[in-house]
């Protein structure tokens, strides 16, 4: 653990795969530091780009979570890796920095998280090289500080605590484009977090339905999202020295403004419609066995 | 190209201006604005640190149409849209003059990182359906944060190194080759060796007689480059769990629309990919698929005009010294 570099630096995706050798896929190796730092470009020299306390929660999540706990640690990590590593979206777009986090600042993380467990059918298993060096909504961490961003409400982390609860939303939803649309990615967790819509298959048809319906009306019509306002995003960095991210507790986002609770609502009965006519896998089967159980027959419009 | 929806579209042009930038409140130099390439060239204000450019646009729209059809509650609306910054903002734009509508957008300096596409909607309500898409901008603009020298939309970076520099650690293994095509970073790239001797004189100044070869060296290395960056695309489309081919988002996606209709011209661009993927999943037809990439590519390379051209300056050449 000695050699944790002391700042972040950014890794060419170039440098990065080259690396990924089968022995870092199986988790028997580590990536070779010498290396990678020689070919990484440093970051200024500010505060924000400590590697301390971003190693430190890693640390906390791997304390606190067993390695079954997958998807419990993404929805403990997901909102304070995004409170704890303030960056704006143009940093974030950057995969050198998460080819950094992910090869030099915490390849155990990486393993701990992505390694499965063998099977008869892969004995040896190995981690997928995306989790190293990949999109940002494959990438370990990337992915989580993404859906943290795409699914806070404002200040508000609890709609992405929802979003990491179900790999679904990460594995799916997360990569749509409809969810750039903030009451959109409201909706659609509002939806799960009544449990209108509930595990991975009836998620995955959500999706779909959204997407679909998307591609000929433009929920931006609407359902009308404030204008950006990057200022008080920009205090919420610079703040970053001296605030302190709470391990127990959910810590603020930046308090760059809420969806419009009206716009949300309209958007999450629209979807609500969409998805009673969408097809999901198995729930043909669901609806006769609940008819059986004689609870059958749900009154939405 | 229009999709088919059922319900009536604008069939008229829709048009995007854009009429004025400011930066940080500072009038951005015209000639940083060409509307003949749409693009506006931010990278060039010579300004490292920058906070906000605002956009003035001016939509316009076919008049009698949209006057004469069945849509109400009419909105014009101009977006900004970056995928690697996965940010898309929305202005809805009002009226003036009866045939355009005006606004502006504002691109952030903290929410945007490369290019930035400019472009616009109309929605209406049609048939008791609000926000419709009814119409989209035919040729949307570009805002280039970042590129060194303006490039054109879906063209692919260049740029020359020595393969055997130490600085160049991923190249080392191709030290001999005159071309790397690059395909694991955010966007793909060409690498050209200056260390092939006579490669950089030839591509850079070639004279009159050296043309004919330059074109054809390069549309050889162009065609090439599509060939990897089509069969990378390919690898990276997934599978539903209803045995549908996803398209792979990023520019791997823009790849796989350019050249799949060459491809398999009879199909239309989502059945091609499905025929392509279910291919490479399936391990039959690849050589005939690998041929049909390679036409597609050669025909994006413009590769037969070039070879063309080469070979008939070769002949009159050597006709000319018999």
């Amino acid at each position: 653990m000695s050699t944790t570099p002391k700042r972040f630096a950014l890794l060419p995706d170039e440098i990065a795969v080259k690396h990924l050798t089968s022995g870092i896929l199986r988790g028997d190796e580590r990536p070779p530091a010498a290396a990678l730092d020689q070919a990484s470009k440093e970051l200024p020299d500010e505060a924000r780009w400590e590697t301390e306390r971003v190693r430190d929660l890693l640390n906390e999540a791997m304390a606190r979570f067993e390695e079954d706990a997958a998807t419990a640690a993404d929805a403990w990590l997901a909102p304070r890796l995004h409170s704890t590593l303030r960056i704006t979206r143009r940093e974030a777009a950057e995969s050198g920095l998460w080819n950094h986090l992910a090869l030099r600042v915490a390849p155990d993380y990486v393993r701990r998280r992505h390694l499965a467990k063998p099977t008869e059918k892969k004995p040896v298993p190995t981690i997928n090289a995306k989790r190293f060096c990949g999109p940002f909504h494959t990438q370990a961490f990337a992915r989580l500080w993404w859906a943290a961003e795409l699914f806070r409400d404002g200040f508000d982390y609890r709609p992405v605590v929802t979003a990491c609860k179900d790999q679904d939303v990460l594995n799916s939803i997360l990569r749509f484009e409809t969810v750039l649309h903030r009451p959109t990615a409201q909706a659609i967790i509002s939806l799960i977090s009544k449990g209108a819509v509930q595990g991975g298959r009836e998620i995955n048809a959500l999706g779909k339905a959204v997407n679909s319906a998307g591609s000929t009306i433009a929920f931006e019509a609407i359902a009308p999202d404030s204008s950006p306002d990057p200022a008080p995003y920009h205090d919420w960095i610079a703040a970053g020295d001296e605030d302190f991210t709470p391990y127990d507790r959910l810590p603020d986002g930046p308090d760059d403004g809420r969806t419009y609770p009206d716009s949300v609502a309209a958007l999450a009965s629209l979807f609500e419609r969409l998805f009673a006519e969408a097809p999901v896998r198995g729930r043909e089967k669901d609806k006769e066995k609940e008819d059986e159980e004689g609870e059958g027959g749900s009154t939405t419009a | 190209m229009r999709r088919l929806v059922p319900y009536p579209v604008l069939a008229g042009e829709i048009a995007l201006d854009i009429t004025e930038v400011r930066l940080d409140g500072v009038p951005l130099d015209y000639r940083m604005v060409a509307p003949s390439k749409r693009t506006v060239a931010l990278h060039r204000a010579e300004r490292e640190k920058w906070g906000e450019a605002r956009l003035s646009v001016r939509l316009r729209t076919p008049v009698e149409e949209l006057r004469n059809g069945d849509w109400r509650e009419v909105l014009p609306q101009v977006i900004a849209f970056e995928r690697r910054t996965n940010t898309r903002d929305v202005v809805v734009l009002k009226e003036r003059d009866g045939d355009s509508w005006v606004g502006e957008i504002t691109v952030f300096a903290d929410r945007h990182l490369g290019r930035v596409q400019i472009g616009g909607q109309i929605t209406a309500t049609v048939g008791g359906v609000p926000g419709r898409i009814i119409g989209g901008v035919d040729a949307p603009w570009t805002v280039d944060l970042q590129a060194t020298t303006p490039t054109r939309e879906n063209s692919i970076k260049v740029t020359w190194a020595d393969f055997s520099d130490e600085a160049n650690p991923h190249l080392h293994d191709y030290r001999q080759d005159p071309w790397y095509v690059e395909t694991t970073g955010q966007e793909p790239l060409i690498y050209l060796n200056r260390k092939v001797e006579g490669l950089e004189e030839i591509l850079k100044h070639a004279r009159a007689p050296e043309r004919e070869v330059r074109e054809a060296i390069a549309s050889e290395i162009a065609k090439d480059a599509w060939v990897t960056l089509f069969n990378d695309a390919l690898f990276a489309a997934e599978i539903d769990e209803d045995e549908r081919a996803e398209w792979p988002g990023g520019w791997r996606e823009g790849v796989l629309k350019k050249l799949l209709p060459g491809a398999f011209p009879d199909l239309s661009p989502r059945e091609a990919l499905q025929e392509a993927v279910a291919r490479c999943r399936s391990g039959e037809g690849g050589g005939d698929l690998q041929n049909r990439i390679r036409r597609s590519a050669a025909l994006q390379a413009r590769q037969y005009r070039n070879i063309g051209a080469l070979i008939r300056s070769t002949r009159r050449a050597s006709e000319e010294t018999r």
